[in-house]
């Protein structure tokens, strides 16, 4: 189907919708509707695509399912007092899905849950490649020896097999994880001492494999309700065969006190000594951190001020001592009422860099930012019938010494507004722009690789009646780049409309039905364009 | 020497606040105060409230809570409405008064993480949530999670996010007891993370194939050590292939200065493939100035089949090969 043909059929939906919207607008509202409690439901869906143009980059994104697919069930375990489990689905038919289930249960003081998940997607290449694919184990179990202390057991596996664009090799590797940690109030405060074991290895041995394991322990000292007081000690060891061992030792302390009802001081003093003889060049062998902050609330606002220095002990490749550049944060923010319905945030922060380090290279320049600035303003509030925000940010990152300016404005404005008690409308506008100076003064300089970006969401939520309901939701974008070296992926818009409409029986049955007309554009690669409309009929059993 | 110096400073400020503040034992503040002043015969059982507040009650069954607080091993302080709203007489006392019973839709932050962190203590301890920064922006448990769940919204969920994928089933999560799915949840505040997440790349959110906590640890919670990578930064957790250590290190991408994997990276979603800051070669100019169009003119610098080992290489010093 061409894409104009997509998009007429998009317009006569949206005015049909339109005509119902007008219709009901005046009828008397709807009751709610009653669902019988049930604690199994299943969801089967059919799914068609009518797309024309590129499927390669219509499905880089966990492309919708085609055919007939389970697309979700929610299964409870009564006999095990258990929570709710669930499972979902998405056409494991096709090359490109998702499938996967978790659930949790409980014995007496254990709990156990799980979390299994598969997931195939292809890569947008333009060359055709294997589906890639990421499984994900998951498992735990934790038992409360008393209302206050528990013993917990973490297992993890990730699976990753992923295809790329050459030169870039594929990648075939597992990550497992298990962990075994008490934690739990004891005496007057709070103990946690934990085992942690991770392992990855590459099954295409282009990379060694690394066990990262060791142990933490913290402690938590509650002095009384307003003092609290944190020590955490952790010792870890990273070793890959046939390299000498790393080790990773950290202490920090931390602490808390709110001096009276309205004030909170806390504090956090962080060493982390770092022996990393697999490391051939420049490193870190020592970081420390020092970070404290007030707050303080009065007359409906509250103020917060914030100051960190952290510290990086540096080495060369033969460790032999470098510099220690210290970076100093200031951190602070304000926020409270306006009036009755508006609330006003102001955050804002400024780092430098001092004591600059000097690079190790032909051009002993620093590469590091010196400065970095954020600002952001933010307003929200309204009444129950319209409410909105609006979000101004500003970040600036400067390196002086090669006469690197990076500056990012961005605005969010949105607002949501019931139109009736059966119909809301939420919009949305979002925008960053990105410019830059350096040194490089020819074209192309930084500020010709630095993409704006629009995005613009629409939704409307209307219940027609007791049993219909009808949905819209609109996602519009556009990135806009100078491109100067013609690349694809540059310079992209595209236009995602779904609008669905569901029915309810009475017994909690449903059905639905979605149409998806989308649009994406690549101004340079026309061959990456596509128009399609997914055509989705969905129906949910209870049981 | 300034590192030493600050902790004994910290430490000996503390130790004279310690002093100071246990010379007067004050009464525990609200809602500690109803649990510790109340006697056996103040708590008068879940059936009593149900008079009252029956559609409470009913969602109060449906919710895991009454899993655990229908225990009858438990202490009374711990058992049914009580446990979490105060013991009943005392609110009976007088039933307008907001002192005397737990009311979590008008506590103020602050009181409510008193009251969920008396059973929730192996979560996090109230010193710890003082320390996050939704306590210093004043986001309470409640802002999050939900006692009384709509089963109503568990089962149909709600109408489709701008962006998201429509096949993608939207239920209420049902694990936490979240109030919504976690896009629209932590949307709700950070719109610029799911407007990035609308952008042509992006990690799979809106697509249903992630959830916002697979990244970010809200609390310390047990899923979120796994996320803790004592070595280098949590994105690590799935793109374990960058671990290290390599015997060449690339400075931003090991975290020694700056930001780790955000110097490069916009991880929510970019207009750029990778999820980079600036497009092909931008991005390294950014730091690199030095190595501008007279290095090289062309493509990208990895994708050139030059640095293709930009995040690090066991094998040569300009991460020309992994």
């Amino acid at each position: 189907m061409s894409g104009k043909k997509a998009w007429s059929q998009t317009g006569a939906v949206i005015g049909w919708v339109i005509v119902l919207f007008v219709r009901s607008a005046s009828a008397s509202p709807p009751k709610p509707t009653q669902v019988p409690e049930v604690p199994t439901d299943a969801s089967i869906a059919f799914a068609s695509w009518l797309l024309s143009g590129s499927e390669q980059r219509f499905r880089s994104y966990a492309s919708p399912p085609r055919g007939l697919f389970l697309a979700g069930a929610s299964i409870a375990f009564p006999e095990f007092r258990g929570e709710r489990g669930l499972i979902w689905g998405a056409n494991v038919t096709e090359q490109d899905y998702t499938i996967g289930s978790q659930g949790a249960v409980l014995f007496g003081r254990l709990r156990g849950s799980f979390f299994v998940s598969r997931n195939r997607f292809f890569r947008p290449t333009p060359l055709p490649l294997p589906p890639s694919q990421r499984v994900v184990r998951d498992l735990s179990l934790r038992h409360l020896f008393t209302p206050d202390f528990s013993v917990s057991f973490n297992y993890s596996m990730q699976m990753e097999d992923h295809f790329f664009d050459p030169p870039k090799d594929p990648l075939g590797q597992r990550t497992r994880y298990w962990d075994l940690v008490g934690e739990g109030k004891v005496g007057s405060g709070f103990l946690s001492v934990g085992y942690q074991h991770r392992f990855y290895r590459d099954r295409m041995l282009a990379q060694p494999n690394v066990t990262v394991r060791g142990w933490r322990a913290l402690y938590l000292w509650e002095m009384s309700p307003d003092i609290g007081v944190e020590t955490s000690f952790s010792r870890f060891s990273v070793r890959q065969p046939a390299r000498p061992i790393n080790d990773i030792t950290a202490l920090s302390f931390a602490a808390e006190w709110a001096p009276g009802a309205n004030s909170f001081v806390d504090t956090i003093l962080r060493r982390e000594a770092w022996d990393l003889p697999a490391i051939g060049n420049a490193a870190v062998r020592e970081r420390r951190l020092l970070s404290a902050s007030l707050r303080h609330r009065f007359a409906g606002w509250t103020v917060l001020i914030r100051g960190t220095q952290k510290e990086a002990e540096r080495i060369r490749g033969d460790r032999t001592f470098v510099d220690v550049p210290r970076w100093r944060t200031w951190e602070t923010r304000l926020s409270g009422r306006l009036g009755e319905s508006f609330r006003l945030t102001f955050k804002g922060s400024t780092q430098h860099l001092n004591h600059p380090p000097v690079m190790v290279a032909a051009d002993a320049r620093p590469l590091f930012y010196d400065d970095r600035r954020s600002f952001q303003l933010r307003l929200e509030g309204g009444s129950p019938r319209v409410s909105g925000y609006l979000t101004a940010g500003h970040e600036r990152f400067d390196n002086d010494a090669r006469a690197v300016e990076i500056t990012l404005r961005s605005l969010i404005i949105g607002c949501h507004y019931q139109l009736s008690e059966r119909a809301s409308l939420f919009a949305e506008y979002a925008y960053d722009n990105w410019t830059a100076k350096s040194e490089m003064a020819d074209f192309p300089n930084v500020d010709n690789f630095l993409s704006n970006s629009r995005v613009t969401a629409l939704g409307l939520q209307w219940t027609v009646d007791r049993r219909t309901s009808l949905n819209l939701a609109l996602s519009d974008f556009a990135t806009a780049n100078d491109n100067p070296l013609l690349l694809r992926n540059g310079n992209t818009s595209g236009r995602f409309l779904t609008g669905s409409v569901t029915y309810r029986f009475p017994a909690g049955y449903q059905v639905s039905f979605t149409l998806s007309p989308w649009r994406y554009r690549d101004r340079v690669a026309g061959a990456l364009n596509y128009d399609t409309s997914l055509i989705l009929i969905s129906g949910t059993a209870r049981f | 020497m300034a590192w030493r110096v600050s902790a004994l400073v910290l430490g000996l400020g503390f130790c004279a606040v310690t002093v100071l503040s246990g010379r007067e034992r004050k009464e525990p503040p609200f809602p500690l105060n109803l649990f510790a002043k109340a006697k056996k015969e103040d708590y008068i059982g879940e059936k009593e409230c149900a008079r009252c507040h029956k559609p409470y009650f009913a969602s109060y069954e449906r919710s895991p809570h009454a899993l655990y607080m229908r225990d009858t091993k438990a202490p009374l302080d711990r058992q049914g409405c009580e446990g979490c709203h105060g013991p009943g007489e005392i609110h009976l006392e007088e039933v307008e008064d907001a002192t005397k019973v737990v009311r979590y839709r008008k506590s103020k932050p602050e009181e409510i993480a008193r009251a969920c962190l008396r059973c929730h203590g192996d979560t996090m301890r109230l010193a710890q949530w003082h320390r996050t920064d939704h306590a210093k922006s004043d986001v309470s448990c409640t802002s999050c999670h939900q006692i009384h769940p709509s089963l109503e919204e568990q089962r149909v969920g709600k109408a489709p996010l701008p962006g998201s994928a429509p096949w993608v089933a939207e239920r209420v999560p049902i694990a936490g007891l979240l109030t919504s799915d976690q896009v629209r949840l932590c949307g709700g505040c950070h719109q610029r993370a799911v407007n990035q997440m609308r952008l042509p790349f992006h990690h799979p959110v809106l697509q249903g194939r992630m959830v916002c906590t697979d990244c970010h640890d809200v609390h310390p919670s047990k899923s979120g050590r796994k996320k803790a990578h004592p070595f280098k930064s949590t994105c690590l957790t799935c793109h374990a292939e960058k671990t290290g250590p390599f015997v060449f290190e690339h400075d931003p991408v090991a975290g020694w200065s700056g930001e780790g994997c955000t110097e490069c990276h916009q991880p929510h979603g970019a207009p750029h493939p990778s999820l980079v800051k600036a497009f092909s070669r931008g991005l390294c100019n950014q730091c690199h100035t030095d190595k501008g169009n007279a290095h090289f003119p062309g493509w990208t610098c990895w994708q050139a089949g030059c640095h293709v080992a930009v995040h690090g290489s066991n094998s040569d010093p300009f991460l020309r090969t992994p």
